[in-house]
């Protein structure tokens, strides 16, 4: 589905990224792992066009995706949920989540879109009216998620959802990513919280300094030396 | 009949807070093409001008008719919007922050000012050598307690009105709105979301000049514009939203009808002259007084 | 090596311009000498502007309020205080320290609320301070003269070719000031919150004591400038002391020229005052200055945002 090629991203001198390769097949789920700083949101942000690449190509299902902008791409089937969550502070829940559908075009689609992702979030339901801003750190981290579903995307990515939340928070996200999985979404992930994204992808890439060290299926990784020692404190 | 006290506060009370509502409008335009585009247009008080002026040249010389001559101009005022949006605020939208800065300030501050110069030229010699742009407006005036109210006035003050009551409902209602505010709550948020950067800010700009040139020619009803209006008035759409916030309606029409107010006493009681002393102090003070109050006019 | 030799050049091309100025009065007609003072000043005026607009990266619109006011304070002092005039060349010279000091704390206050303000909104209201300076001063008649201006008494003018001098002196001054600055700490400081301002805030600069001492500096060579001009027109009115075209051409210059080097808004400002000069003399156009001169801010803006000099210079590395 997904066909990142010889990707480089350079931030004036800076180059943050180096020749990654990487893909995402339909109804895989794939994790993105590695230390701060190591471009992974910078992946992110170039698949959804937010960022130039200087060399490389993406392809989403078939077609070259580069030469258009976000608002194209997001038209296409791709959906982010960014790091930090970027909601609109001021703007009520339900507000929001219609805006995730901006690119979708009949209004007439909205309520079932809505209704879907309050039966995946009951407590957004319950907020409706609630400035974004006010909500705790992970209502907002689902009414960013949810403001994504409402895109109906064919590849979900996810920047760091677990960033800043409870453990048990995490938890209840990661089953409701599980769900999404179960229910044959394409999905991204980009993590830290590298023993839960391991254990819920298909398969993961290490990310180090701008380069792809290590590729796998998730348990393989899971169980690698290498990642133990370095990402899992074991 | 009132007592002629009662009279002339009440008086000053309506001119006050018609000014104020047209103010307002014309700033809370300003204020949402900065807040999405985060383009600050120097040329905004030019708009006003422009309106004017081509109102008056289309109703009192060449006397078109009511409809014909609104009709016509509103094509003009899109028409505008529609070429100032592509030729002067797409091209900058995609350099990096300091550039579009500098860029925009060049760029519109350039236009004002040769629109003030073309627009006064031309006019001197062409139509008017004193030029000056008014459209007397003869509407009743109004007994109400026995007070007489200006009709024109109250005219302006419902059209105002009606005007912020039409942004409410295109800020709460229509996805472009909706849009708008994404935008000026977090701009990469909002391109995250798939919003069209580029179809936003030109249908800001169509809306913008349009009540901007409108406003103008309701303002030319009650006095007179000059070529050089323009700058100073952007100042006053400045210092409303420094008031009121960026993006902000409720704040725009509170910081209008402010300076409006202010604008009404101190001509009244220190003579026109004092009037942009007037509004300048306020925004001085505003900015030294409560820094902290004024969201979002720290970034730029 | 070459850098050195490229120094040394730079430095002979200095010289022999600097040669050839002061020689100018011997050579040229009066109208030559005359166009070249007028030009001097708006120099000065840019390259103070671009202590701002160059090293700080603040636009400032208002650069022309620096000038206006110290011609102002100066001619009140001269014609409200009357021993002043009997003091002869000191009385004015003293008037003019007053003048200058006077403006340096106007900048030092309007730092207060000017720097609450970044980007846009900052330049605008540089240019809210110039329109206040004007109503002001229109409307204070008693003091200012108003609308009719204030005179000095003609025993008190300043001569061409002392003028013209002490004009030349000052650029060069403003000149090195930059030089200098650009070396200085406050001066990379200032390029330190160009770049960005939460890293310099992070570094351990203090922001608002760096820009206001920018702006300070700044306002010193305009105010002398301010001064020189009026001393030699003998006249002063809002028009000619605060018009569009002393916070315009500033700008313009150091822009077209390259702001943020230290020649680049000297060159601008011969382009410039070129231009000016063929407007009003030789090109007769149907078409107002003004608008020309906002027509090259627009395209400056659009098509060449680094200036003239920086886009050689680039080119060529
Ligand atoms: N807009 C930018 N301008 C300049 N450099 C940037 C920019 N964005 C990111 N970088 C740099 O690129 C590198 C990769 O950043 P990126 O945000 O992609 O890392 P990350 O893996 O997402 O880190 P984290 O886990 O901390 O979010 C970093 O060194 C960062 O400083
Ligand atoms: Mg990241």
């Amino acid at each position: 589905m997904l066909d990142v090629r010889g990707v480089s991203v350079r931030y004036g001198d800076l180059q943050a990224l180096w020749d990654v390769t990487f893909a995402v097949r339909a109804g895989e789920l794939v994790a993105i792992i590695g230390p701060n700083g190591a471009g992974k949101t910078t992946i992110l942000k170039t698949i959804l066009g937010l960022v130039r690449p200087a060399a490389g190509s993406i392809d989403f299902r078939g077609a070259p995706l580069t030469r258009y902008p976000p608002y194209d791409r997001v038209a296409r089937g791709i959906a982010l949920v960014p790091e930090g969550r970027r909601i609109f502070p001021n703007m009520s829940v339900r507000d929001t989540l219609e805006l995730g559908a901006y690119t979708a075009g009949r209004r007439a689609d909205l309520r079932p879109r809505v209704e879907r992702v309050y039966d995946l979030f009951p407590v957004l339901a319950s907020r409706q009216r609630q400035a974004a801003g006010t909500l705790s750190g992970g209502e907002q981290q689902m009414l960013a998620i949810g403001r994504a579903l409402m895109a109906d995307p064919a590849l979900l990515m996810l920047d760091e959802p677990s960033l800043g939340l409870a453990p048990v928070v995490i938890d209840h996200l990661y089953d409701r990513l599980g769900e999404l999985k179960g229910r044959g979404l394409t999905i991204l992930l980009v993590e830290q919280y590298v023993a839960g994204a391991l254990e819920l992808a298909d398969r993961a890439y290490v990310l180090e300094t701008g380069r792809i060290v290590r590729e796998g299926a998730g348990h393989e990784l899971l169980a690698d030396d290498y990642i133990q020692k370095t990402y899992l404190a074991l | 009949m009132a007592p002629p006290a009662v009279q002339t506060v009440v008086e000053l009370l309506l001119g006050g807070v018609s000014l104020g509502g047209l103010y307002g409008m014309m700033a809370f335009a300003f204020s949402l093409a900065l807040a999405t585009t985060r383009i600050l247009n120097v040329a905004h008080g030019g708009f006003l001008v422009l309106g004017a002026a081509l109102a008056m040249l289309f109703f009192r010389f060449l006397h078109l008719h009511f409809l014909l001559g609104t009709l016509l101009l509103l094509a003009i005022f899109l028409l505008v919007g529609l070429l100032f949006e592509g030729a002067f605020v797409r091209p900058l939208m995609g350099r990096p922050p300091h550039a579009v800065l500098v860029g925009s300030i060049l760029v519109t501050f350039g236009f004002a000012l040769a629109l003030e110069a073309f627009l006064g030229f031309y006019w001197a010699d062409l139509v008017d050598p004193q030029p000056s742009f008014t459209i007397p407006f003869p509407a009743p005036t109004l007994q109400v307690f026995g007070l007489t109210l200006s009709g024109t006035r109250l005219t302006i003050l419902a059209i105002a009105m009606l005007t912020a009551g039409l942004f409410h409902l295109l800020l709460t209602r229509t996805k472009m709105g909706k849009a708008a505010r994404a935008m000026s709550e977090d701009h990469e948020g909002a391109l995250i979301i798939g919003i069209n950067p580029r179809r936003l800010s030109i249908r800001i700009y169509l809306v913008g000049v349009v009540v901007t040139a409108f406003s103008g020619i309701l303002y030319s009803t009650t006095a007179p514009l000059e070529p050089y209006s323009g700058l100073p008035l952007t100042m006053i759409a400045l210092t409303i939203i420094v008031i009121g916030g960026v993006g902000s309606l409720p704040g725009a029409l509170l910081g209008g009808v402010l300076v409006g107010t202010a604008e009404v006493l101190t001509t009244f009681l220190a003579g026109g002259a004092w009037a942009p002393v007037v509004y300048l102090l306020v925004f001085f003070l505003v900015l030294v007084v409560r820094p902290e109050g004024l969201f979002g006019v720290r970034e730029a | 090596m070459r850098r050195w030799a490229a120094g040394g050049l730079q430095g002979l091309a200095v010289a022999a311009g600097a040669g050839l100025l002061l020689a100018l009065p011997q050579v040229a007609t009066r109208d030559i000498v005359t166009a070249v003072f007028f030009a001097l000043i708006f120099i000065t005026l840019a390259v103070s502007y671009d202590i701002l607009g160059g090293f700080l990266g603040y636009l400032n619109l208002g650069q022309g309020a620096f000038f206006g006011l110290a011609g102002y304070v100066l001619f009140i002092l001269i014609v409200k205080v009357a021993f002043l005039q009997h003091l002869g060349p000191a009385g004015p010279a003293l008037a003019v320290l007053a003048a200058v000091a006077f403006t340096a704390l106007f900048a030092r206050l309007a730092a207060y609320p000017l720097f609450q303000l970044r980007g846009a909104y900052f330049a605008m209201a540089t240019f809210g301070l110039m329109l206040l300076l004007g109503h002001l001063i229109t409307n204070l008649g008693g003091l200012t003269g108003g609308a009719y201006g204030l005179y000095i008494p003609t025993e008190l003018y300043l001569p061409l070719r002392p003028a013209y001098t002490l004009a030349l002196l000052l650029t060069g001054l403003s000149v090195a000031l930059n030089a200098l600055l650009a070396r200085s700490r406050l001066g990379m400081g200032l390029q330190a919150i160009r770049q960005s301002e939460l890293a310099a805030a992070a570094i351990g600069i203090d922001l608002f004591r760096y820009k206001s001492r920018a702006l300070v500096l700044s306002s010193l060579p305009s105010a002398l400038a301010g001064c020189l001009f009026a001393l030699y027109s003998g006249y002063i009115d809002v028009q000619n002391m605060l018009g569009a075209e002393k916070t315009l051409f500033p700008v313009i210059m150091a822009m077209l020229g390259g702001s943020g080097t230290v020649f680049g808004p000297v060159l601008g400002g011969v382009i410039v005052r070129a231009i000016d000069v063929s407007l009003k003399n030789y090109l007769v156009l149907p078409v107002p200055a003004l608008g020309i001169y906002g027509l090259i801010l627009m395209c400056i803006g659009l098509f060449m945002p680094q200036g003239i000099l920086p886009f050689f210079l680039r080119r060529r590395l």
